[in-house]
């Protein structure tokens, strides 16, 4: 069950605060969800599926939440420069498209349906057979299921949505600092504008 | 050409920059404007050599192009394509690999210790390794130049290694900082706090003094922490270098007499146009950092160097050295903020040195490390793959973390080294780096006692809980520096053995890593070999190459120590 | 005469008569500090002090988060003390039964504070054997002696004598003179204390002396270590810590000998009140140098070199002509 800690935390709100350019980038993100371009729409359900078992989300506000799925797709279909890719593992669209229907091969194997047709604690069967680094599928004789996991997988999905001021208003973070710096450095303290935690902050 | 680049919130670069024709021969044509490359720029402009410094990226302007931001930075950092490999892989990009002006101290956290004396002769007293062939007393001089240069805060006595002091007064540590310092405390652990860092406490020239942001990693808006591009790149333009950006060097061609003639890249233009130019030069300094320098060697096959330019040795993309870097974090009961202040705050080099009592040689440092939130987010995947409700819960607590960085040495070994691979390529169709890393007994060994060192440290400051992943940092080793041509690249001036003309002055010639953060050694080796160019080059020293010496004794002699009236020091941001 | 010749004659004379009436109004004041009656102006410093030291606390508390309650008081004993000081300035029973008062809660708040920031200087890790680092890094230990000042001024203010600005005019001189024949209207504060009989009538130039001395000094200490904080990046950052020995030093001469005070102690005081004018100048240059500029007023002014705090040498510089203008114990009236 999660918790509210951080219940007046709006971090946006401070955004006259920031420098233009951090505010430019920021709202950019928020306002300007790509359309998918890459995936196939079974893919896409796949995705989509994949994300709200990583970062669930259902108890947020509908209009609270961050759409992950779309910026994948878009760093699949901007080739995006990966800075290092690991010499037993594909491209980053084709480790995402593998990936996609490695886990249909796995959901198929364990429940005889798609990804995206099982229910949520199913789906979580497959992902923890997949982290567990041999889940069935054929995907995965050649994909190594671990390694996909953790820096394909969550990282990025984990990535988009660490970057976006709801998530940073769900932790209690201070968000962009420029030119406005901290200043209260000692015991873990908040500035005076920022959120502090429910049920006090010791 | 006209600059006007903001490289602090009060200071604007606008000048005009001289530029050369490539087909005009300059003294000196520099690939890589960091730590190494940016600081030769600055001392050889300044000794009056015409120079021109490749730079594969861009200017970073701290007020367009810099972001409050981790997802916003992508620009700052290598993010070409690379092969990683080994049994214990490293990650690259982002994690050590910087593009631009100022290379990777754009996005360094700036923490500047220099090694120890041990450093030089880890051979000699250890048995392991390989001994360097200058000693720590050659380079001194040139440390306390840097942190004057750059500058760096410290205490006014760091007392490890050669005991020595720092220029700049300590800066103030955050709350996550205080914890490392509250637990070495506790367990009588010797700790410094404020330092030494590479951000001045205190306003510096036209640098305002660090607003404790905690942002270092994506690159300073205030202008605060030293990077290269702040530091000594203004000096070298007032004095006449180009810094010639979006040139991607990708071979060193050779003459018929076996020197290097100049560097052939791609220029990218600013309406999007590749260009292939070749820009002349009497003599060339690789830079580059410990992958591009030796990929660029590599690459830069000729007849006389069937294996790579300046590789008779076969050593050219060998011991590779990424130093341990663990991170350990420890929850608490009140909350931290950890993102406040500089994530680079306190230190302690007392398990640095080899202790008999190990069952390993060598040792590890342990320094603050504050991460933000999409590295958080990374560390806990890291750690048990965890998704869902349990990973929204542990960043949930993110406000509770504080993370200790181990630095530790990892020892140089053949097996770890940088090829060329042999199919993948570049967005400029050139073949890429092929990184492969593996731990050996020793690096496991040592890392887990600085683990559990590090966890035991955030225990006693209070933790109720103790995590950790493994990490590692920096990239050195790949070039390296020895006594004679056969088991080294360069020679004690990180000059090629090979080549008469070419030289190789970055993290790639460092024989052994310590467990200090390369940035201030590096920057020391160059400015220290600038130093001998200014002698050696009017001497005709770089028409012939480099005799094999017998060993120098440990005192260098007076005359290669600068004077306090000729010592360079970058003006432009004092004033 | 020809009409030129006239005017600048009228104009020389004009000129004239504005250097005399300067030279007439220094005399006064000169006379009306020497004789204990100046307790509107040391009620005006005394509030105008407090409201910047309020603002100050406030700001710097800010960066301990307020995390300990007692933080606030000097906050909120500020807009009190402005107010007795204020109102001092109207009403002579206010300035000498209310603003007495309420200066010594603000300076028994002062030393709390410091009992207070010691404290904190312990709790922090190392404690004092971290000394070195923790007294720069920590809640500034002498910041809250300095705030005493106000109240200190503000006693002072308490058992003063009011000005009598008639006193200018002859004809005022003599009004004043038979009103103070008229039964019933009492000059004398109503505190008998020597002390204080002695204060009303400006005979306590050796007291002031040597509290214009022991500010100076906790003033240079708290220079020296917020500008050490700073690695005394500018060179001119030493100038306070310059000026405060030869301050301290000539106001303690000016304690033992009235020679010192009349001849020396000026100087030394002028140094360290201009010195705090160019403090503060300079701190303004140095909080429109960060970023954000004015436009980010809160925060530079926090986090920048405190604006206010320079203003303490020019209160201590003023303390020292105080006490340079003052009788000693031992004179006649």
């Amino acid at each position: 069950m999660i918790r509210d800690r951080y219940p007046k935390a709006d971090i946006l709100a401070q955004r006259g605060h920031w420098d233009d350019a951090t505010r430019e980038v920021v709202l950019d993100r928020v306002q300007n969800v790509p359309r998918f371009r890459f995936f196939l729409s079974h893919e896409q359900a796949t995705l989509v599926a994949l994300c709200d078992r990583v970062i669930p989300q259902a108890h947020r506000r509908a209009d609270r939440r961050v759409p992950l799925a779309p910026w994948i797709d878009q760093s699949c279909a901007q080739d995006k420069l990966e800075g290092f890719r690991f010499d037993n593992m594909p491209s980053l669209a084709d480790a995402w498209r593998q990936g996609l229907a490695g886990l249909d091969q796995t959901a198929r194997a364990l429940h005889g349906a798609d990804f995206c047709e099982l229910d949520g604690g199913r789906q979580d069967g497959v992902l923890r057979a997949v982290r567990d680094g041999s889940p069935p599928g054929e995907v995965w004789q050649t994909l190594p299921a671990k390694r996909w996991w953790t820096y394909i997988a969550l990282r990025q999905i984990a990535g988009v949505y660490y970057a976006h001021p709801y998530a940073w208003d769900e932790i209690g973070f201070g968000g962009p600092a420029y030119p406005r710096g901290y200043f209260a450095l000692n015991h873990g303290a908040p500035e005076p504008w920022e959120p502090r935690e429910a049920g006090g902050e010791r | 050409m006209r600059l006007h680049v903001h490289l602090s919130s009060d200071w604007i670069l606008d000048t005009e920059m001289r530029e050369y024709r490539p087909s005009e021969a300059v003294d000196f044509c520099i690939v890589g404007t960091g730590a190494g490359g940016g600081v030769l720029a600055q001392r050889l402009a300044r000794y009056g050599f015409s120079v021109v410094a490749l730079e594969a990226g861009q200017w970073h302007d701290s007020e367009r192009d810099m972001v409050s931001d981790e997802a916003g930075s992508a620009r700052l950092y290598w993010n070409d394509l690379r092969i990683t490999g080994g049994a214990d892989p490293l990650e690259l990009g982002a994690n050590n690999s910087g593009k631009g002006v100022g290379g990777s101290t754009v996005h360094y956290a700036a923490f500047c210790p220099r090694f120890h004396p041990s450093d030089f002769r880890v051979k000699t007293l250890d048995g392991v390794a390989a001994d360097w062939p200058i000693a720590y007393e050659e380079i001194e001089p040139y440390y306390a130049q840097m942190e004057r240069e750059y500058p760096v805060s410290g205490p006014a006595r760091y007392p490890w290694g050669k005991p020595h002091g720092y220029p700049y007064a300590p800066l103030e540590a955050g709350t996550a900082g205080q914890m490392l310092i509250k637990g070495c405390e506790r367990l009588g652990i010797p700790v410094v706090a404020g330092g030494p860092v590479a951000i001045p406490a205190g306003r510096y020239g036209k640098r305002p003094h660090c607003i404790m942001r905690g942002f270092c990693l994506l690159g300073c808006k205030v202008g605060a922490k030293s990077s290269i591009h702040v530091s000594h790149i203004p000096d070298a333009i007032a004095h006449g270098a180009e810094i010639r950006t979006g040139s991607m060097a990708f071979e060193v061609p050779t003459d018929e007499a076996g020197r290097a003639s100049g560097v052939r890249y791609f220029r990218t233009l600013a309406n999007g146009r590749v260009l292939e130019q070749f820009q002349r030069a009497k003599a060339v300094i690789v830079a580059g950092y410990a992958i591009e320098t030796p990929r660029l060697l590599l690459n830069s096959k000729s007849g006389p160097f069937p294996d790579g330019l300046g590789n008779s040795s076969g050593m050219v993309g060998k011991h590779l050295m990424a130093q341990a870097g663990p991170v350990v974090w420890g929850r608490f009961a009140e909350p931290i903020r950890q993102y406040k202040a500089p994530p680079a705050c306190a230190c302690s080099e007392a398990f640095y040195e080899t202790d008999p009592r190990n069952d390993f040689v060598r040792g590890y440092a342990l320094q603050t490390v504050a991460p933000l939130p999409i590295a958080m987010a990374h560390l806990l995947i890291d750690e048990t793959g965890c998704f869902g409700e349990e990973l929204i819960e542990k960043m949930q607590d993110y406000n509770h973390y504080a993370a200790i960085g181990v630095l530790g040495e990892i020892l140089p070994d053949p097996r770890n080294r940088v090829t060329i691979h042999p199919s993948a390529k570049d967005q400029f169709g050139l073949p890429v780096p092929y990184v492969q890393f593996n731990l050996f007994e020793n690096d496991k060994r040592m890392m887990a006692a600085g683990i559990a060192r590090a966890r035991a440290v955030l225990s006693a400051a209070g933790a109720t809980e103790t995590h950790f992943v493994p990490r590692y940092a920096h990239l050195v080793g790949t070039c390296r520096m020895g006594f004679t041509p056969q088991d080294s690249v360069v020679d004690r001036w990180c000059r090629s053995w090979d080549v008469p003309n070419l030289l190789i002055c970055d993290g790639s010639v460092l024989v052994t890593q310590g467990s200090s953060n390369p940035a201030l050694t590096i920057s020391a080796l160059a400015a220290r070999t600038a130093d001998w160019l200014r002698r050696a080059v009017p001497a005709g020293e770089l028409t012939t190459r480099p005799r094999v010496e017998t060993p120098v004794p440990a005192a260098e002699p007076a005359s290669a120590v600068p004077t306090n009236g000729t010592a360079p020091t970058p003006t432009e941001a004092r004033r | 005469m020809s009409l030129l010749a006239l005017r600048s004659r009228n104009h020389d004379s004009a000129a004239q008569d504005l250097l005399d009436e300067l030279r007439e109004d220094a005399e006064l004041a000169r006379r009306e500090i020497r004789e204990g009656r100046f307790q509107r102006s040391m009620a005006l410093v005394t509030a105008f002090s407090a409201a910047v030291s309020g603002f100050e606390a406030y700001s710097q508390h800010q960066r301990g988060a307020f995390n300990d309650r007692w933080m606030w008081t000097p906050v909120w004993l500020a807009p009190p003390t402005v107010a007795a000081a204020g109102a001092a300035l109207k009403s002579e029973r206010v300035a000498r039964r209310v603003l007495p008062a309420v200066a010594l809660v603000s300076l028994a708040d002062g030393v709390l504070g410091f009992v207070y920031h010691l404290r904190g200087i312990r709790r922090l890790p190392g404690g004092f054997r971290a000394g070195q680092y923790n007294i720069v890094m920590g809640p500034p230990v002498f910041a809250p002696l300095l705030l005493c000042s106000v109240g200190t001024m503000g006693v002072f203010a308490g058992l003063l004598r009011r000005e009598r600005p008639e006193e200018r005019t002859a004809v005022g001189r003599a009004r004043g003179a038979l009103a103070s024949l008229k039964p019933g209207r009492r000059e004398e504060p109503p505190v008998e204390l020597p002390f204080a009989r002695r204060v009303a009538h400006g005979r306590f130039q050796q007291a002031m002396a040597l509290t214009a001395a022991g500010f100076a000094v906790i003033a240079g200490g708290e220079a020296y270590f917020e500008h050490l904080r700073g690695s005394f990046n500018q060179r001119v950052m030493w100038t306070p810590i310059l000026v405060t020995p030869p301050m301290a030093a000539a106001a303690i001469g000016a304690a033992a000998s009235g020679r010192v005070a009349r001849r020396v102690l000026p100087f030394a005081a002028a140094a360290a009140f201009l010195d705090g004018l160019l403090g503060f100048c300079l701190h303004l240059r140095g909080i429109k140098r960060m970023p954000g500029h004015f436009g980010n007023l809160r925060f530079n002014m926090t986090m920048g070199p405190p604006l206010f705090a320079p203003l303490l040498f020019t209160s201590v510089g003023l303390m020292g002509f105080i006490a340079a203008l003052l009788r000693r114990r031992e004179e006649g009236s």
